[in-house]
């Protein structure tokens, strides 16, 4: 099996099979554009943001291989607590799967930030952003 | 300002644009009120074109969401918060009638005086006497218009110069409508004559109704003119042709007051026992699309702001007031209650009201003129509270 081998903003290396690497989209592009020779430098994804979507591609992969004994509900449940973060924990997901380019989970992320908007009044949103930001900073 | 500047969000706008295209147009409204970042976002091409792209949803008029938030968010205040009541002795007889635009109130009263008041102070502008009681007063930017007596008086603002007296009725004036040129005044002896303004001559002379006729309205489009009468019917006229086109009999009871919005379909009809009809304009006849019924003698007043360009944001509320001296801010569909207010210290016949956004006015039997201002308290947004009643 061929290793891909990513490099986070902190420089952190991560070394993953090809074909979940090609997931993503935006990987995928850089792959062929440049070979697998060197490492793939992701300067705008976090460590610990890459190994979560990592961690996620994985098991969705695991869950659609045949012979695989999960259930909708399990992966449903995985879903769910895969995106019970913290608010800019979960805006950071949004950003990395949006310029990985990861479909699933970029609808996935989206669908939460959209639950939460949805029912709030606009003060509490505002809110809801501006702690993320200020969390961040 | 640092401040300030720290409390950019933090999504980008396609992230926030793969969002809230998941958003429903409601939740899509809220968010157009959240900064105006967002607000460009939701009203922009580029959101049009990603939810057409999508095709997942449909939102009327993406460039009024901020107004139908904003309208909510002060129509669940009228409905939720407690007002700050002011009130103040304006006039010393009774204030017959109000016109209210902007910042500028005009009260007509018994005591022969039309004051005009600056609604934020209260305080008196400018004020016109006249030899008799004021049944009805008018303004616009230049003139003020009122029906005193036997005449109507024009006056024009500033210098408080007359402009012109229409005289000559030889009956009392009970009723009066502008729609320039032309201005319709309701007579005692049951006619509405509409006038020329300009140069005073009676244009028209409209007889149907065998009592005095106690309210005039106009709509725009179609051009038509609506009176009500104490011999209970409300007549729908022709102005050009002088045609009694259609008729209403709201009730056994002789007609107080009534209103039509502007463009609306609703005729909204108040009694001297004090109940209220909703006609369907286009329809005319006995029967109306709604009634209700109080008993608590006339209804003195009926409000129904059209503030905006167009249906979608409008709220569907009506200010009544009556001789019980209470107001009802009641639904314009159903007729239902949304909620009720009396002055605490001294109730007083409600003579004549005038709702907006944010405040109402009221004008009392008594002399005083009461201002209800809601602008306290900032509540949970809910278009779910309109949809519950």
């Amino acid at each position: 099996m061929v290793k891909v081998t990513l490099k986070s903003a902190e420089g952190d290396v991560f070394e993953v099979d090809e074909e979940l690497a090609l997931e993503s989209l935006m990987v995928k592009n850089m792959i062929e554009d440049v070979g697998l020779d060197s490492a793939i430098s992701l300067p705008n994804v976090s460590s610990t943001i890459l190994a979560k979507v990592i961690e996620y591609i994985k098991f969705h992969m695991d869950a659609q291989k045949d012979g695989s004994k999960k259930t909708s509900e399990e992966i449903k449940a995985f879903d769910d607590d895969f995106v019970n973060v913290g608010i800019p924990t979960l805006f950071e997901m949004v950003l990395a799967s949006n310029y990985l380019n990861v479909k699933s989970l970029l609808s996935l992320t989206c669908n939460t930030v959209a639950n939460m908007i949805k029912t709030k009044p606009p003060a509490e949103v505002k809110e809801m952003f501006t702690s993320a930001k200020q969390a961040k900073a | 300002m640092a401040e300030g500047q720290r409390r950019e969000v933090l999504l980008d706008d396609d992230t926030l644009i793969a969002i809230f295209r998941l958003l429903l147009p409601r939740s899509l409204a809220r968010c157009a009120a959240v900064c105006s970042q967002w607000h460009r976002l939701v009203t922009s091409q580029l959101m049009k074109d990603a939810c057409s792209r999508h095709g997942g949803l449909v939102y009327s008029d993406p460039s009024r969401c901020k107004e139908a938030m904003i309208r909510t968010e002060q129509f669940d205040r009228l409905l939720k918060c407690n007002p700050r009541v002011l009130s103040s002795q304006a006039h010393s007889g009774r204030v017959n009638c109000c016109h209210w635009s902007m910042d500028t109130l005009a009260t007509g009263s018994s005591d022969n005086t039309v004051s005009v008041w600056s609604m934020d102070s209260m305080q008196c502008m400018e004020e016109y006497r006249v030899p008799d009681s004021v049944a009805a007063v008018k303004f616009d930017g230049s003139r003020i218009f009122a029906a005193a007596g036997k005449d109507v008086h024009i006056w024009k603002r500033g210098n408080r110069e007359t402009l012109r007296v229409l005289g000559g009725h030889n009956q009392r004036l009970h009723s009066m409508h502008c729609i320039d040129p032309e201005l319709a005044v309701g007579c005692a002896d049951g006619t509405v004559r509409i006038f020329d303004m300009y140069t005073a001559r009676c244009s028209m002379l409209l007889r149907h109704h065998t009592e005095k006729v106690t309210c005039i309205r106009s709509l725009n489009k179609p051009n038509v003119l609506v009176s009500g009468s104490y011999d209970c019917s409300v007549r729908l006229w022709d102005p050009l042709s002088g045609e009694n086109v259609r008729s209403y009999f709201p009730a056994s009871s002789g007609i107080s007051c009534l209103h039509v919005g502007k463009d609306r379909i609703e005729l909204i009809v108040g009694t001297v026992l004090g109940d209220i009809d909703c006609f369907d304009i286009r329809v005319g006849g006995r029967r109306p699309l709604w009634s209700r019924r109080s008993g608590n003698g006339p209804i003195n007043s009926i409000h129904w702001p059209t503030y905006t360009l167009d249906n979608s944001c409008m709220i569907k509320a009506i200010l009544i007031g009556g001789n019980d001296g209470k107001l009802h801010l009641i639904n314009s569909d159903t007729g239902r209650t949304f909620r009720t207010f009396t002055r605490e210290s001294h109730s007083s016949p409600v003579l004549s009201a005038r709702l907006g956004h944010t405040r109402f006015v009221s004008c009392h039997a008594d002399g005083t003129v009461t201002r209800w201002i809601f602008d306290q308290g900032r509540t949970r947004v809910g278009l779910a509270i309109c949809q519950a009643y």
